[in-house]
């Protein structure tokens, strides 16, 4: 497990310089990257590959908004990268693997797995994501509110 | 803070800012933001920004001054996520007044092209073909045959975009090349490495998780067309990889 998640710091730490990320913020990417495949197989074991992958991209997401409060830059630049580890790579090839060896039920079950991820990683992103968006837009009533007050 | 005068300057410095930031693949909201808060500064009654995946119309109107529009075709896209970060440092230091309209304008204007060395990404990209191979929980010889597969692949990718091929082609190649090198690093004897990690570590670099990610994003926040673009763009890259790897397969006589 911890070969894995060190493979995963790896990967998403290369894959970063492939996506262009500035040199300072490798190593925060590659934390990222590690820290949701972490989450992502402590939950498998509990509660399965769909909630695994929702927990891991709510995981995933939530330090990359910290991340970018912290270092002052956007959000994206640590949410892309991040991700890869979570997209349904391995589920894709199975699904075109058994439609070509003829057992097309089994391939359409991958490829439903397929849908049923991104989706997963779709709502982990929306959830947190939201609670992000209601606290920015709170912080900014508030700063209207004082500026009012100041007039 | 400097009284701004310029206001053809500010809508340019705000249109480019919104270009490169487009270009580069940052999600629509992101967009509108940026353009939104650079053209604020001019203090002008109205300043609207209304951005797609292909395109934005930004307009700045006052009852003093007379109107303008102007309309940005975006043509290229790409995933240069530096970018999108000096775009925002800028537009930061602009709106706080640390920098002044012509600064900021330039600093657009020459932005540095690339952060890192092509032998550099070709180098990564071959470490994430290797690394997702044992992150699948693959052996060493897996990571090899991955590895060795990320290299055909980078080979590949060098070659389409020297005659500049179009994208579903380029990842249908790059998919088939993959498949084709896992059929080979499974059948050598001392290697053996087993075709699925195999393959699933070599297309892991190319899987469409930027278009996912930005399409869901862009999605929640309203921007449906925007979305709606980008979701297609994951789904038509995800089966030419699909296709590709399908087509590696059949023509090495199945699996």
């Amino acid at each position: 497990m911890i070969t894995q998640i060190l493979a995963a710091f790896l990967a998403i730490f290369t894959f970063s310089v492939v996506m262009d990320v500035p040199k300072k913020y490798l190593p925060c990417c590659g934390f990222i990257g590690a820290a949701g495949w972490f989450v992502y197989l402590a939950a498998t074991k509990v509660f399965g590959v769909m909630i695994a992958n929702f927990f891991s991209a709510a995981s995933i997401t939530l330090i990359a908004h910290l991340f970018a409060r912290i270092k002052k830059a956007p959000v994206t630049v640590f949410l892309i990268p991040g991700f890869l580890t979570l997209v349904p790579g391995a589920s894709l090839y199975r699904a075109v693997y058994y439609f070509i060896t003829g057992t097309r039920s089994i391939g359409a079950s991958y490829l439903v797995q397929t849908l049923q991820i991104a989706g997963m990683i779709a709502l982990g992103i929306f959830v947190v994501d939201s609670l992000f968006d209601i606290m920015g837009k709170r912080k900014e009533k508030g700063e209207k509110r004082q500026d009012e007050k100041k007039q | 803070m400097e009284e701004i005068t310029d206001y053809k300057l500010v809508l340019d410095t705000a249109v480019l800012a919104g270009q490169i930031m487009l270009q580069n693949g940052a999600e629509i909201h992101r967009v509108e933001d940026t353009i939104y808060r650079i053209l604020k500064v001019s203090n002008l009654k109205t300043a609207e920004a209304y951005v797609t995946p292909t395109g934005l119309i930004v307009t700045l109107d006052d009852p003093g001054v007379d109107s303008m529009t102007v309309v940005k075709r975006i043509e290229t896209r790409g995933t240069n996520l530096s970018k999108i970060a000096e775009v925002n440092s800028i537009s930061r230091q602009f709106c706080s007044g640390s920098i002044s309209l012509k600064e900021a304008f330039h600093r657009l204007k020459y932005m540095k092209l690339n952060s890192y060395a092509a032998w550099q990404k070709y180098v990564s990209q071959v470490l994430v073909a290797t690394s997702f191979a044992i992150l699948l929980g693959g052996s060493f010889r897996d990571a090899v045959g991955a590895g060795v597969a990320g290299i055909c692949m980078g080979a590949v990718m060098f070659f389409c975009r020297k005659i500049d091929l179009n994208n579903f082609l380029q990842l249908l190649l790059d998919a088939t090349v993959i498949s084709l090198t896992a059929f080979a690093a499974s059948h050598i004897s001392w290697l053996h490495a087993r075709m699925d990690i195999v393959i699933i570590g070599g297309i892991m670099p190319i899987v469409p998780g930027a278009a996912l990610t930005t399409a869901v994003r862009d999605t929640l926040q309203g921007n449906y067309v925007a979305g709606g673009a980008k979701a297609l763009e994951a789904f038509v890259s995800a089966a030419a990889i699909a296709a590709g790897v399908a087509l590696g397969m059949l023509l090495t006589g199945g699996v």
